[in-house]
């Protein structure tokens, strides 16, 4: 049987921030990735058991991805799709953005927040954390095959989206 | 990474990472204090423990009741009749003893 405490000690000073700028990249408002962040950390925590011990990352990076949905689900009205809140996300860019922040990164953000859910969650978890693919097939549950052509169809999307807007 | 040269593809966002630590330990702080009642009662043996613990304190609680000190004392040697008798002379006690049955006035 594994540890909890030890299990969250090992999670939070590994992974913690990776973590939280993973959660933050999906639902934006820093306040809401606290929240899905401590979630995150007390289901490591009363889940430990069922830690199977292949790749604790994978299985951080999935409890994480899971809350950063639930939050989005919560904003969402009923029968309305992830996607819906692109435009809402888009402009909580701006909001949630230093204000000496580069407007080339601001730009970026919001041509992510363009994406459907799944490039997005895709785009993330190779650009910004360099996971493999089969890392992010163990974390999405998606083939690697369909996880590079979300890659591929992301970056196409983003590359239109920063022309369309003169960078 | 190759696909975007030539823009910053860093986020805008104003936290720095001595900030996100700190607020890291916090939620594992409040994610520990949070899950642990859960956790507790999550766990099946925590209720078989607290059964065996309840139906052994009635069994306890069954056994002693009445309290020892509140029971009838059947003792022969003790009993308020014998006390009775003994503060009686000899002749009082003979009389009350001896007394025919037959001879007990009607009280009622």
């Amino acid at each position: 049987m594994h540890n909890p405490q030890r299990i969250l000690d090992i999670v939070t000073r590994q992974y913690g921030s990776r973590l939280y700028w993973h959660i933050r990249r999906l639902v934006v408002s820093h306040h809401d990735a606290e929240d899905a962040l401590q979630e995150t950390f007390i289901k490591i925590f009363t889940k430990a058991d069922t830690f199977k011990g292949d790749s604790l990352e994978a299985w951080c990076y999935k409890i994480a991805t899971n809350e950063a949905l639930m939050t989005l689900r919560r904003r969402t009205h009923a029968f309305q799709s992830l996607d819906s809140l692109n435009g809402e996300l888009a402009n909580l860019v701006v909001t949630e953005s230093a204000p000496d922040a580069d407007r080339s990164a601001v730009l970026f953000q919001q041509a992510i927040m363009q994406l459907s859910t799944q490039q997005r969650i895709a785009f993330n978890l190779r650009y910004y954390d360099e996971l493999p693919y089969d890392q992010i097939s163990a974390i999405t549950g998606k083939s690697e095959g369909s996880l590079r052509t979300n890659y591929h169809y992301a970056v196409e999307k983003i590359k239109e989206y920063l022309k369309e807007h003169a960078i | 990474m190759k696909e975007f040269e030539n823009i910053q593809t860093g986020l805008p966002y104003k936290e720095s990472p001595d900030y996100v630590e700190q607020l890291v330990k916090r939620c594992q702080d409040a994610a520990v204090e949070e899950a642990m009642p859960e956790r507790r009662i999550a766990r099946p043996w925590f209720y078989g423990v607290a059964s065996v613990a309840v139906a052994a304190a009635i069994a306890v609680g069954v056994f002693l009741w009445p309290p020892r000190s509140s029971s009838p004392d059947l003792s022969l040697t003790s009993s308020p009749m014998d006390t009775f008798l003994a503060s009686l002379s000899d002749e009082e006690a003979a009389m009350i003893v001896d007394w025919p049955i037959d001879d007990i006035p009607e009280c009622y």
